[in-house]
């Protein structure tokens, strides 16, 4: 099997925790060498000798497909409807907790290396939901937000292929109004120049899919940017255990979802939650910085 | 796919790999369809998960979740009616229902156990089908569930079909005919209490079989909206009837046992039947019923039947008599079950102990009535003794009857607190009893028996033994000061007269009331011990005295003293009643010579060391070795005898030192030459000159009284089978008190109590200035418990006495009886 990773890390910090880096990587021989392997995945004639107890554990998907009284209890699993290029980088994800979305090679402009991860972040982000793995759907997530906030000045058609892609592959469920209105944000931020495109595929766009005409509408009346968070006194700041970043929360850290507004690590490992409300202007101003350059605001 | 490659030109990503297909729902759907059939078939082997599971995900993504949820409803819906429950209908045999029918008759059990096994298995398998055909269906569609169902807030498919089940299959009409008849959970119900009926009546039934279809009742709610415990078809349907059931079969079970109540027999099969209903409850039932069933056991076997079982005439009295503690065991975890506090057991075995308490007091208190009534004075000593045998038998007797309920308790009543309580408060109750009032008296004397004589050859362990058995009953004892009185008396004695075995063991014992009873109730008896020391260096101390005297006389008398401090030691009691007006008189008797000289040597000795001291000599409680010279006459050699006599017995022998060779003196004469009291030189002279063996002097007319015209003289041919004779009984050994003697101690023990009322009234009002007539005579009773139980005659007596001696004051205005304390 050809798919080891040779190149960048994503964030490059995800990886401080020496026990995490050291247990990945001795994962990803196993997934190079599959050795022990008990299942197949096949994808367009690329075949992946995974184990049941790596991919079942981190995706309900392939945990029934192994356990029902189906055809893929052979040991077989084709997914001949997925990209190649989407299920190698899923299964990579799933043995050494990365993924690789920067092009590969020399391209001729920084804009279509950008467009190019936008495009990889959020098919990862659909396989992921689609299979259930949720640290893959929440990194990504958080990737797509990243890349938004860092570029303002991305290509718009190339981009509303991108919405199109988002809003076919979810639907309007509490689940999926994240990665929504990252991407009508966007759109609204540029209405300007889109309505003007003579190729009106905004229009087009908007006819095809209700849901996205109603989501852009429903921003340009209410208002495009979103209000900072006010963090109220209660607020905690927790350290990320994975990356090593502090942000604030609002709610105390049990009721809100387990995972770093960063590096999207599933837990807070090492936790160190101090009081938002005890924190010097100076500390706050700082933590407002770094979380706004991760496209968090608070 | 993704080609960034080459051209410049930035194109618009394609969507998805699939964006291309349109998902045409119909389609879809009639594939997932057959798929579902064939899982229900148990036909899935070839199916693709992958591309069901794709399918579902792709009509969710085309907003159809709803009608995929109606779909597969329907779906589950139409197989249920139209293929499940004909089948089961079909399966069912129609005997079950007749048989089922109130009646209930013209079936033999085993036909109805086949019956209701083979409905119980066709309802378990179609059950186990559903669940697993579920399962898949629910595992087809999960990404419905996880976005669709779960953003609706709609019950997840599985859930969904669950209820279907119990709505098509359970709450249906198990007759196909009769569509209004009774429902296949109704049979479910019957069948189960029929198969649990048969094995309380000692079939053997399948219990697996029950158990999965209780596993069905438990995982199914009778709403689907509220999933909550009490909402499962097993607690909302099943278990009331099961215990209602329950309770009618023992209820009738209890009232045929009671035909013939043998109290053990009830309560071994109560037992039996509580332990199998917690058996059944686990592995045909569920655990969470237990506790449940058991109480309808409880409640219907023992609740109101405990009492009769109890007072049976093989209840807990005969068992105890005929020491059944297993089934005490068994009536105390009954009578637990029902009471916390036990009480109906409580109320037997305390009634029991103090019967037999009561039993126990009367024996002694018969003996005592015997030989007072049939004993003139002759016989007076061994009645005495009889007297003192019971009171030791008495003691005894309570220490047995003790072990044997503390073993009752420890084997059968598992230590418990409340009943340990209640036997020892019934113990204390007739230890104290209005009717009996010598337990301190007897308990003092069995601690003397065993001091001289009970311990001896006895291991250290044995001794603690004892030591503790006699603690355990001063425990019981309300009267302590009484008892301090007895047994500083009987300790007297010990000392004085050297009866004690061993001072250690003594002082083990001082310790241990030390411990039990505090600190002031012993100083006196160890102010005894520290005079006993004290006594010995004086002794030792007087002799080197003499000794450097240089006064080196071969005949002279050597002396030991015991110096008692007159306030510690009872010596008003040691000396018999009849003197008592003659001690009062301070009567000092005349010393022969050689013994007044050593006396006031003594005397001087002493009052050097200690001045100020008043010395007074207690010639009744001291003895003497004196020497013995019986002339050889007719044949027989003289003869030489070590006398081990009474001070008193002394003076009197020295006196015929004097008198020539067979001149005899007269009573009179002895009386007026030694100025001892009347009633101890009788005593003495009977012991002297009656005693056959001790015979040393010889009366005149030989009778059995003395009289005071009698002649005494000394006997030369007295044989002596010992070199070593020891006279006189003067001192008896401690027995139990005659009636006079018993008035006398009652006298005394009210007097001192009488001082310690008072000294309690006055401290307590000291400290509360003033208070009310109940609160007083509250506090006087509970600061002075320990000691004793003060008669309220004598507060109010002792009140009295205080107002009158202007200590205290009634206040006259109050609505409430009050005093108040004058400084």
């Amino acid at each position: 099997m050809a798919c080891g990773f040779n190149s960048s890390i994503f964030a490059p910090n995800v990886f401080a925790d020496y026990r995490i880096m050291n247990h990945a990587s001795a994962l990803g021989r196993y997934l190079s060498s599959g050795l022990h392997a008990d299942l197949m995945i096949n994808c367009h004639g690329e075949n992946y000798h995974v184990h049941k107890v790596i991919v079942c554990s981190q995706s309900s998907f392939f945990a029934k497909a192994c356990e029902g009284g189906f055809k893929e209890g052979s040991g077989v699993i084709d997914l001949e409807h997925d990209e190649p290029d989407i299920v190698r980088q899923m299964v990579n994800f799933l043995y050494t907790m990365r993924f690789n979305d920067e092009k590969e090679g020399t391209s001729d402009t920084d804009e279509v290396d950008f467009i190019y991860s936008v495009e990889i972040n959020i098919k990862l982000y659909i396989i992921a939901d689609k299979y259930n793995i949720g640290a893959l759907k929440r990194v990504a997530l958080q990737r797509v937000k990243i890349l938004l906030a860092a570029n303002n000045d991305l290509s718009m058609p190339a981009f509303l292929g991108h919405a199109r892609m988002v809003y076919e592959n979810t639907t309007d469920a509490e689940d999926h109004a994240e990665i929504r209105s990252i991407v009508a944000k966007k759109v609204v931020e540029h209405a300007q120049a889109l309505i003007k495109d003579p190729d009106g595929d905004l229009e087009k766009l908007m006819l095809d899919l209700p849901g996205f005409g109603k989501d852009v509408t429903k921003m340009l009346l209410i208002g495009s940017v979103d209000e900072p968070r006010v963090l109220e006194q209660t607020a905690l700041v927790y350290q990320c255990g994975i990356c090593g970043q502090s942000f604030p929360l609002p709610l105390p850290m049990a009721d809100f979802d387990n995972h770093c507004v960063f590096c999207g690590a599933s837990a807070y490992s090492n936790v160190q939650a101090s009081s938002w409300a005890t924190m010097s202007k100076k500390q706050k101003k700082a933590m407002r910085l770094s979380c706004a350059a991760q496209g968090w605001s608070i | 796919m993704l080609s960034g490659r080459g051209r410049t030109k930035i194109r618009a990503p394609r969507r998805g790999g699939t964006s291309a297909e349109e998902v045409d729902f119909n389609t879809t759907w009639i594939e997932l369809q057959q798929s579902f059939t064939a899982i229900h078939t148990k036909d899935a082997s070839g199916l693709s998960y992958e591309q069901l599971y794709r399918h579902a995900y792709r009509i969710v993504l085309r907003k159809k979740g709803d009608v995929l949820y109606k779909n597969v409803q329907d779906f589950e819906q139409k197989h249920l009616s139209t293929v499940v429950r004909p089948h089961f209908q079909s399966v069912l045999p129609p005997p079950l229902l007749v048989h089922l029918s109130p009646s209930m008759g013209g079936s033999t059990v085993s036909e109805r156990r086949e019956l209701g096994k083979h409905f119980l298995a066709q309802l378990r398998t179609i059950w186990e089908d559903h669940r697993l055909s579920m399962g898949m269906i629910a595992d087809v569609l999960m990404y419905m569930d996880r976005v669709y169902c779960a953003d609706q807030k709609r019950a997840s498919i599985y859930d969904t079909s669950m209820s279907q089940f119990r709505n098509c299959i359970l709450f249906s009409s198990a007759d196909p005919v009769d569509k209004d008849g009774i429902n296949v959970i109704g049979v479910l119900t019957k069948v189960i209490l029929d198969q649990i009926q048969m094995e309380r009546n000692g079939d053997i039934i399948e219990n697996h079989l029950i158990k999965g279809c209780v596993y069905m009742l438990e995982a199914l709610y009778i709403d689907s909206g509220l999933e909550v415990d009490e909402n499962k078809l097993y607690n909302a349907q099943f278990e009331e009837e099961f215990l209602e059931a329950s309770r009618k079969f023992y209820l009738a079970e209890g009232q045929q046992m009671l035909q013939a109540p043998d109290a053990g027999s009830y309560a071994a099969n109560t037992m039996k039947r509580i332990r199998q209903e917690t058996d059944r409850c686990r592995s045909t039932l569920l655990e969470s019923t237990t506790p449940k069933i058991v109480k309808v056991v409880e409640d219907s076997l023992i609740r109101d039947q405990l009492k009769d079982l109890i007072e049976a005439e093989t209840g807990v009295r005969y068992m105890i008599d005929n020491e059944r503690l297993d089934l005490l065991h068994m009536i105390y975890d009954l009578n637990k079950r029902v009471d916390e506090n036990k009480t109906e057991l409580t109320k037997a075995v305390t009634g029991r102990i103090l019967e037999l308490g009561a039993d126990l007091n009367k024996g002694v208190m018969a003996v005592s009535a015997v030989s007072s009534d049939t004993t003139a004075d002759g016989g007076k000593v061994s009645a005495a003794g009889q007297q003192t045998l019971a009171a030791l038998k008495w003691v005894e007797e309570v220490l047995q009857l003790k072990d044997r309920f503390d073993n009752i308790l420890g084997l059968s009543f598992e230590g418990d607190l409340k009943l340990q309580t209640a036997q020892n408060r019934s113990f204390h109750e007739f230890i104290n009893s209005q009717l009996f009032s010598r337990s301190a008296e007897y308990i003092s004397l069995f601690i003397d028996e065993n001091m001289k004589k009970g311990i001896k050859g006895k291991s250290e362990n044995e001794i603690d033994t004892v030591l503790e058995k006699a603690i355990t009953l001063l425990r019981y004892v309300q009267d302590k000061d009484l008892f301090e009185r007895y047994y500083k008396k009987h300790l007297c004695k010990r000392l004085l007269m050297n009866k004690s075995l061993s001072n250690d063991v003594e002082k083990q014992m001082i310790s241990r009331m030390k411990i039990e009873l505090g600190n002031n109730f012993t100083l006196k008896l160890e102010a005894m011990f520290r005079d006993m020391t004290i006594s010995g260096e004086l002794t030792t101390g007087y002799k080197e005295h003499v000794a450097r005297l240089g006064d080196a006389d071969p005949r002279r008398v050597e002396l030991a003293i015991n110096v008692l401090t007159s306030m510690t030691w009872p010596l008003e009691s040691m000396s018999s009643n009849n003197d008592r007006e003659d001690q009062t008189k301070k009567m000092q008797c005349n010393y022969p010579g050689a013994i007044e000289r050593i006396k006031l040597g003594f005397e001087k000795y002493y009052s050097e060391k200690h001045s100020g001291r008043k010395l007074t000599w207690q010639a009744n409680l001291g003895t003497a070795d004196i020497r013995a010279t019986f002339p050889g006459k007719d044949g027989t050699k003289e003869r030489k005898h070590e006398l081990n006599v009474s001070t008193y017995a002394m003076i009197i022998l020295m006196l015929f030192n004097d008198v020539p060779a067979r001149h005899s003196l007269s009573f009179e004469e002895i009386q007026a030459r030694t100025n001892i009291p009347k009633n101890e030189l009788v005593r003495n002279l009977q012991s002297l000159a009656i005693a056959p063996k001790t015979r040393i002097l010889i009366k005149e007319p030989m009778s059995k009284d003395i009289r005071a015209s009698d002649q005494f003289l000394f006997n030369e041919g007295f044989q002596g089978k010992f070199h070593k004779i020891k006279i006189g009984v003067v001192m008896a050994a401690n027995r139990v008190e005659g009636e006079a003697e018993r008035r006398d101690t009652q006298k005394r023990n009210d007097d001192s109590r009488g001082f310690c009322i008072e000294a309690a009234l006055v401290r307590i009002m000291k400290q509360r200035k003033e208070l009310t007539h109940a609160h007083l005579f509250t506090e006087t009773i509970s600061l002075l418990n320990s000691q004793f139980r003060p008669d309220l005659a004598m507060i109010k007596k002792k009140v009295e006495s205080l107002i009158e001696r202007e200590y205290l004051e009634r206040i006259e205005d109050e609505n409430t009886p009050s005093y108040r304390y004058l400084a």
